[in-house]
């Protein structure tokens, strides 16, 4: 698949707009970052847990931060496509 | 079946139908890993891994997100049937792509399989509850008659259309995650109620990270549902938003319910015999969940079969239409025949490529053993996924801002780099767990190399096309010496054809005369009879010319957007084995090093290409031939001999220049080793032929020198032509002749022809693969800075 090809099937913008965009995440990078460390932290906490009252706190937290994180792509998803 | 007819309104290119909503691709992805995965793996996983068997599918679920960002932002901007494979063939190079969708191909079909047995599994269960055994079968024989029967139910659906396949598909995912939410339900009850049970849960990892990384490697596969979702990229509605958001709400459905399915199992279970819960569902293997659900469930083992049938008839449903779609698109790019790419008329689906898929998933589930096959499309999937995540950072590079993305992965590129080392070590760990499993992806991959270099690549060079519009040839032995010249102007041809007549005339061989026409890149390839009216007169002279020579000449006119993949192609096609051009001594390009034809055939041809310089007047009378090893030595001095005049103060000095701090020990091995390379029989001598070094002509000296570049440059004033090899410096460091030769070159008082050897397959492949990378980064650096 070539420029071309991929220009036929649609899938490039238009050409005046070649150039004119930051290729960057419209995703909260800091938020993400937090969660990515709680995650790491919960995996420990499951782990270091031994299967006591740790691990489910830690399965507990793994899956809020699972949530969060979808959600906050979810976001990312709405505001690039809105962007012009 | 009915007649092929041709889509309405297609052009060129075969579509499908975008019908499928974000609810529909959610619940694809969805019903892809909600699947035997689960029913039928939990329990075996369990047993691995013990209680961790949470926190291994906490950490796929890890592995897992990683990678669906990166399906996420390709999906979004890519949205093509074939998914992983489409991204691989345009972020890597060609043999990549072919193995990528190779890969996925047999990893999806496998998956196939494998849902397949599980649902005959469940299914002979159910008939042996009620005591029926249909057709008086049973046991193995009566597992697989089921395993083909589902299978050839779901090709019927999927032939059906992708309306049908998503509205059936909804159904089932929705049942199973209804019965697996009862049992969810029914076991965090059973723990309240018994609190203590959970007590059971420690030791917490018995087989400490071993058993949890290969818990992790078995139930893998129930993680990957997100590839189908953009296996039917094509067929979504609104794909740039829909896919990416397809792919994580799959997953905020899933892996939740994966950890609750492991949580109360584990917990919720009170073993009569005292075991240790993990111990007693790897007891009872693929069946520890139903057995589980027997405990603490109403109706617990019925519903958790239905559950599994739904499960895997889901599973399959899914995986025959994803690996019906990469086949499809395989066949579409040429890679597999025409046949993978055609859409049936009325039901606008891929129903060769499906036949196929479904053929292959039937004699796996029939002839293979699964447990092992299935662990090999895990490994698959995992180095799919490295390469995708390779693919997602290149296509970033190769297009930058011009793709229209619905979502971009954070962290770039630190991600996918880490992702890499992620999957990695997960595919490499996948050996302790399964080694015939990694024979198996050998031998496969094996396979895909052969049909690649035999079949696919030839294929897919076709599809870049240079056409021929005319063609004039003598008759000669097919299998022959040949020597090509591309002409573009006769008056500059007439050398090149000189030094390509000897080489011809010494091997007995054939002149090939190729002019390639070039037109225009958004120019189609009409109205070849204009241009050869205009080539006309260039192709009668050049032929003249090789007559006079005494030479035969087969001549070749061709059309191409580029005039290098015009003489690409034809070094391909009629196994050229050398090619002879003319330089004009410098570049008017900035950006090339001897032109940019010149230095695409030089990167491309896997032949000897002999470049000219245009003052380069033979035969000639002294000739200088710097050597810095003896890789190649005795081919230029091969070359030299046939240009050599036959005047008896000729002369060929082979120079070898060494540097002052070099061991004397050093520089005697090296100096033998190009003495012993340069006495072999020359390249186009009979057999047997010793050259000898006594001056007569041939003579080998050694100077030592700090500059060995102006050293060269000093002597060649004493003669009339220099040969130069191709640098055996790096590859990453010398592109093409770059280094000393083409400096040697750029200073030498007298005519220079430069010779790029041959170079074997295995060698050119990786060259090719690390010059795509190269050039990439060139062309996205030139890009930013224009």
């Amino acid at each position: 698949m070539s420029l071309e090809h991929l220009e036929q099937a649609g899938l490039l913008l238009p050409r005046e707009e070649w150039g004119k965009h930051e290729l960057t995440t419209t995703a909260k990078k800091p938020i993400l970052l937090i969660l990515g460390a709680v995650a790491l932290l919960a995996v420990g906490w499951i782990y270091w847990g031994d299967g006591r009252f740790l691990t489910w706190i830690g399965a507990g937290l793994f899956l809020i931060v699972l949530f969060g994180f979808i959600l906050l792509s979810i976001q990312a998803i709405n505001r690039q496509c809105e962007e012009p | 079946m009915p007649q092929e007819k041709p889509p309405h309104g297609s052009v060129g290119k075969v579509g499908l139908i975008r019908d499928l909503s974000l609810f529909d691709i959610t619940m694809v992805g969805v019903g892809a890993m909600i699947g035997a995965g689960i029913f039928v793996l939990t329990g075996i996983a369990a047993g691995t891994a013990g209680p961790a068997l949470i926190l291994a599918f906490s950490l796929n679920g890890v592995v897992t997100i990683f990678t669906a960002m990166v399906y996420a932002e390709l999906g979004s901007a890519i949205p093509e049937a074939g998914g992983g494979y489409l991204w691989v063939k345009e972020g890597l190079p060609a043999w990549n792509a072919f193995l990528a969708g190779w890969m996925s191909w047999f990893a999806h079909a496998v998956a196939g399989s494998l849902y397949a047995l599980g649902f005959g599994s469940y299914f002979e269960l159910v008939l042996r509850n009620f005591h029926m055994s249909p057709f008086g079968l049973s046991g193995e024989l009566l597992h697989k008659v089921l395993a083909v029967a589902v299978a050839l139910l779901f090709v019927g659906i999927n032939f059906k259309g992708v309306s049908e396949t998503g509205k059936v598909g909804n159904v089932v995912t929705l049942g199973k995650i209804f019965i697996l939410g009862i049992f969810i339900a029914s076991g965090l009850l059973a723990i309240f109620r018994n609190p203590s049970y959970l007590d059971k849960l420690t030791p917490f990892a018995p087989e400490g990270m071993t058993g949890v990384l290969m818990a992790m490697g078995l139930t893998f596969i129930a993680f990957e549902g997100y590839e189908i979702i953009v296996q039917a990229g094509e067929e979504v509605k609104n794909p740039r938003k829909n896919i990416p958001k397809a792919i994580f709400l799959s997953l905020a459905i899933v892996i939740p319910i994966y950890l609750l399915v492991a949580f109360t199992a584990l917990g919720a279970v009170n073993p009569q015999s005292g075991q240790a819960t993990w111990e007693w569902l790897g007891q009872h293997a693929e069946l520890g969940l139903a057995e589980a659900a027997r405990q603490f469930m109403p109706l617990g083992t019925t519903l958790l079969l239905i559950g599994g049938l739904l499960s895997t008839m889901s599973a399959l449903n899914a995986t025959t239409f994803s690996s019906t779609r990469v086949s499809f698109a395989m066949g579409r790019d040429r890679n597999l025949p025409d046949l993978f790419s055609k859409i049936h008329w009325r039901t606008r689906t891929p129903h060769m490529a499906l036949l196929f898929s479904g053929a292959l998933i039937i004699l796996m589930a029939v002839a293979v053993p699964i447990e092992d096959v299935a662990a090999a499309a895990d490994v698959m999937f995992l180095l799919l996924f490295l390469q995708v995540n390779i693919a997602v950072v290149t296509i970033r590079k190769k297009y930058g801002d011009k793709l229209d993305y619905g979502y971009l992965i954070p962290f770039y590129p630190v991600l996918p780099i880490i992702n890499t080392g992620l999957i990695s070590f997960l595919a490499i760990f996948m050996f302790h767990f399964s080694a015939l499993a990694w024979f198996v992806v050998i031998g496969w991959i094996t396979a895909g190399f052969v049909i690649y270099s035999l079949y696919a690549s030839r294929r897919e060079r076709e599809k870049e096309v240079t056409p021929i519009v005319l063609e004039e040839r003598w008759v000669g032995p097919a299998e022959q010496f040949r020597v090509m010249v591309p002409i573009a102007n006769p008056a500059t041809a007439e050398l090149n054809l000189q030094v390509a007549s000897r080489i011809v005339q010494s091997m007995d061989g054939e002149l090939l005369l190729l002019h390639v026409a070039a037109v225009a890149p958004q120019t189609p390839f009409s109205g070849g009879r204009q241009v050869l009216q205009q080539i006309r007169p260039v192709i009668d002279r050049s032929a003249d010319v090789a007559r006079e020579l005494g030479l035969q000449a087969h001549s070749l006119v061709r059309l191409s957007h580029q005039p290098s993949k015009g003489i690409i192609h034809t070094v391909e096609e009629r196994k050229v084995d050398f090619v002879v051009m003319g330089w004009r001594g410098r570049s008017r390009d900035p950006r090339t090093l001897i032109g940019r034809n010149i230095d695409e055939v030089v990167k491309q041809s896997p032949c000897n290409v002999l470049v000219v310089r245009q003052d380069v007047s033979i035969p000639a009378r002294h000739i200088l031939i710097p050597i810095a090893n003896a890789a190649h030595a005795n081919l230029l001095l091969s070359v030299g001999r046939l240009l050599l005049s036959d005047d008896a103060n000729r002369r060929i000095t082979v120079l070898h220049v060494v540097p002052p701090e070099m061991a004397e020990e050093t520089k005697q091995d090296r100096l033998d080793e190009i003495k012993s390379s340069l006495q072999q029989p020359g390249f186009f001598d009979p057999e047997g032929t010793e050259i000898r070094l006594d001056g007569n002509p041939v003579t080998l000296e050694s100077e030592v020198s700090t500059d060995s570049v102006g050293t060269i440059a000093h002597r060649s004033r004493e003669f009339d032509l220099m040969l130069i090899g191709s640098s055996q410096e790096s590859f990453l460091r010398r592109r093409i002749f770059g280094g000393k030769p083409y400096l040697i070159s750029q200073r030498a008082a007298c005519p220079v022809i430069m010779i790029s050897p041959e170079t074997s397959p295995v060698k050119f492949s990786i060259q090719t693969f690390f010059q795509f990378f190269w050039e990439l980064d060139q062309e996205a650096k030139a890009e930013k800075r224009h």
